[in-house]
């Protein structure tokens, strides 16, 4: 895989600079623009703003030998040097829209049925995967759950990255090695020098997923998309490599999607928030407003089911079960679940419409304040 | 029963003595200390949290006091008996009245036996009833953990994870126990079945006066269950006392550490990080074995007496207990505690529509 002699000059990287001289913007907020929609418009009109768009993604799987639906007209996108969480239980497609965007989707079994994903104007989804292959990697970076199950347990980590650089960059060896050890510096392992020379194994888990990231960011790319980056992580780990994110993000002003089932870490990390359930985007807000004042019910019982720190008021836990895929129920798919439901939302599937506040919710009984 | 404590763990430690060799011929032979002197009493109707991240040894605990995992020394009483010592042909007998509760609802579960059997065989096992007396009883249980007689007849496979988890609960209660030990029980699911099943275990414990130990590396959910928590860092517990102290005063380093590291579902809840602790030590050296305390090497405010004695876990107070020589300098988090607002109220009478019958939240 020689990618980084490809024949596409479309794709080609700009001239690379030095991570660490990389230009930033001057603030993620500065770049947010005025009004809290910025993330979600349907401003096409601003194409500097945003890195990657994604638009009516539906993708279908092979489940028990019949094609399902698992992620149906999806549409986000995500500005430079912004944060969009995609956040939701397990089985509500959130996943499955990031392996979509990295075209890492299982080639035979799952299919994108229609819909764009458009990186700094290329359509992922209609790219062969040689051109793919120079992107991913490359000018998306991505960082996964598991560290342990990413890394090559045969290689030194130091080799992990120096071979990215090598493959993506066409560094020689001696460069890539440098390089390497600075960008794991940069991730604030300590005694980085040495450290290259571990085996992923000779690690902790907080510092495999600082290789990880390390790795994601060494080609500097302008979107990071991290799937349940801290979940196998202990609390006090994760709040350091949130805050690693963060600040890298902060540096760089790469865009980054992170997927994640923890509203906590949303919280903490979002600039846009998109809330998904059974396959579909159910809410998209601002993050302030979407815990302030959401207006999809299965936003609203969410937030009501999370046990917090400071009370120990009753939960209001969700009725039921989250639907299997291939077995969605007609109309809003949270109806069968959801307390304000009228017949209305068993027959109709509700668009996602504004609801205010640069807010949308998919949701016949929004805005539901006089429910 | 008397007013005595129905639990007590006394100098409760497991080692595991490892040969040398290892990958790559790295390790040398020795002794880890999972598990060092962990001692606490459960009363009558009370939970006891225990939180801790991976590895501080809280599951090794759990494990010991059922003696799934034999002790290397130490004892567990139950209703002033102990546990330990007994010969292991009549330890079933005696574990009738502690019973366990897995993460993993899955694997707890056989695939290829019935629900009903579940329930039905500890009760037979046990000699507690039989035939349709041990049916009805079986029924009854499911209700009260909010299934139906339907999920009787259905198999592990065909029940989703809170379901089987209600399941467990269900077959531990069966038995009538005194004690019910629940290692990350909700760990598995969805939060908003999570919440289901935290709600239910409020419920059973409120109308029964099971004592509870409750054991997870989430602290919200063990703030949420919990009367009096026990922190566990490296095998030791650090600090113990009412929940409420511990969380809103701790009194130990770390467990300020794990609560500034939680993430609050609020933005802005909290201004920023200023941890006395961090997560990694710098070089990653584990504390040295034996001498000082564990934490030391993360810790803001360690001195050096810190690196050279092991704290005890000594009272500061009203129940609470800390093993920390400077227990008096930890502050508590700076938490923004929600305002009350339109939006808040507005959420919170939103939220209330979801409230039904907890019994029937299946």
């Amino acid at each position: 895989m020689r990618t980084a002699t490809t024949p596409y000059p479309i794709w080609a990287p700009a001239t690379r600079k030095p991570a660490a001289l990389a230009p930033t913007t001057p603030s993620r907020r500065a770049t947010a623009g005025a009004d809290g929609d910025a993330g979600f418009g349907m401003a096409r009109s601003e194409p500097e703003g945003s890195v990657l768009e994604v638009e009516e993604l539906c993708i279908e799987l092979e489940i028990g030998g019949r094609q399902v639906e698992v992620v149906s007209g999806v549409s986000f996108r995500v500005g430079r040097g912004r944060t969009l969480c995609l956040v939701g239980e397990s089985g509500c497609g959130k996943s499955v829209t990031a392996m979509a965007v990295l075209g890492l989707l299982p080639p035979r079994k799952s299919r994108i049925a229609s819909g764009a994903i458009l990186f700094e104007g290329i359509d992922l989804v209609r790219l062969p995967e040689r051109p793919m292959a120079a992107i991913r990697g490359r000018r998306i970076g991505m960082v996964f759950q598991e560290p342990m199950t990413s890394l090559n347990p045969t290689m030194k980590v130091g080799e992990q990255i120096a071979e990215v650089l090598r493959l993506h960059l066409g560094m020689n060896a001696r460069a890539a090695r440098r390089e390497a050890i600075r960008l794991l510096d940069r991730v604030r392992i300590p005694n980085a020098a040495r450290r290259a020379d571990d085996y992923p194994f000779a690690l902790s888990g907080g510092m495999r997923q600082r290789v990880m990231i390390a790795l994601a960011l060494a080609c500097s790319p302008t979107l990071l998309i991290a799937d349940e980056p801290t979940t196998a992580l202990d609390v006090t780990v994760q709040a350091d490599i949130l805050d690693l994110l963060r600040e890298l993000q902060h540096e760089s002003g790469m865009a980054l999607l992170l997927i994640t089932h923890d509203l906590g870490v949303v919280a903490e990390t979002a600039d846009e928030v998109a809330v998904m359930y059974a396959g579909r985007i159910v809410e998209q807000a601002p993050v302030a407003a979407l815990f302030d004042w959401p207006e999809h019910p299965y936003t609203i019982g969410l937030l009501g089911a999370i046990p917090g720190l400071d009370s120990r008021e009753l939960l209001t836990p969700i009725q039921g079960t989250v639907p299997q895929p291939g077995t969605m129920p007609v109309g809003c798919r949270f109806a069968p679940r959801c307390p304000f439901a009228i017949r209305q939302c068993r027959e109709e599937t509700p668009p996602l419409r504004p609801v205010g506040d640069g807010s949308r919710a998919a949701c016949w009984r929004a805005p539901l304040d006089d429910a | 029963m008397t007013a005595g404590p129905v639990l007590e763990v006394q100098g409760l430690t497991k080692l595991y003595r490892y040969a040398g060799g290892g990958w790559f011929g790295r390790r040398r032979a020795g002794v880890f200390r999972a598990v060092s002197d962990v001692s606490f009493s459960v009363a009558r109707g009370e939970t006891l949290g225990i939180v801790g991240e991976s590895g501080s040894g809280k599951s090794t605990v759990a494990r010991m006091m059922l003696r799934l995992v034999e002790p290397t020394a130490g004892r567990v009483l139950l209703n002033g008996e102990e546990l330990t010592g007994v010969p292991a042909d009549q330890l079933w007998r005696r574990r009738r009245k502690i019973q366990m509760v897995f993460q993993d609802p899955f694997a707890s579960l056989n695939p290829r036996l019935s629900i009903a059997y579940h329930l039905r065989e500890p009760l037979i096992v046990h000699g507690l009833s039989s035939g349709s007396e041990a049916q009805a009883r079986v029924l009854e249980m499911l209700e009260r953990v909010g299934l139906t007689e339907r999920h009787a007849r259905s198999y592990p496979h065909a029940l989703s994870g809170g379901q089987r988890q209600r399941i467990a609960i269900a077959r531990a209660l069966a038995v009538e126990p005194d004690v019910l030990v629940a290692d990350e029980p909700v760990s598995s699911l969805d939060v908003s079945v999570q919440a289901q099943i935290l709600n239910l275990l409020r419920d059973i414990r409120r109308s029964t006066q099971l004592s509870m130990v409750f054991i997870s590396h989430d602290l919200g959910v063990v703030r949420h269950v919990a009367d009096r928590v026990a922190v566990m860092y490296r095998g030791r517990i650090v600090e113990l006392g009412p929940a409420s102290a511990v969380f809103d005063t701790p009194r130990h380093p770390y467990t300020r550490a794990l609560l500034d590291a939680i993430p609050i579902p609020r933005p802005g809840a909290r201004s920023r990080r200023a941890s006395p602790a961090t997560a990694t030590p710098a070089g990653a050296t584990p504390a040295a074995e034996g001498g000082g305390c564990a934490f030391a090497p993360r810790c803001a405010l360690a001195g050096a007496q810190c690196l050279e004695e092991t704290p005890a876990l000594a009272d500061v107070g009203h129940g609470h207990r800390s093993a920390c020589f400077r227990a008096d300098a930890v502050t508590p988090p700076v938490v923004v505690r929600p305002e009350e607002t339109e939006a808040t109220r507005r959420l919170r009478r939103l939220q209330s529509r979801f409230v039904t019958s907890i019994a029937d939240a299946a």
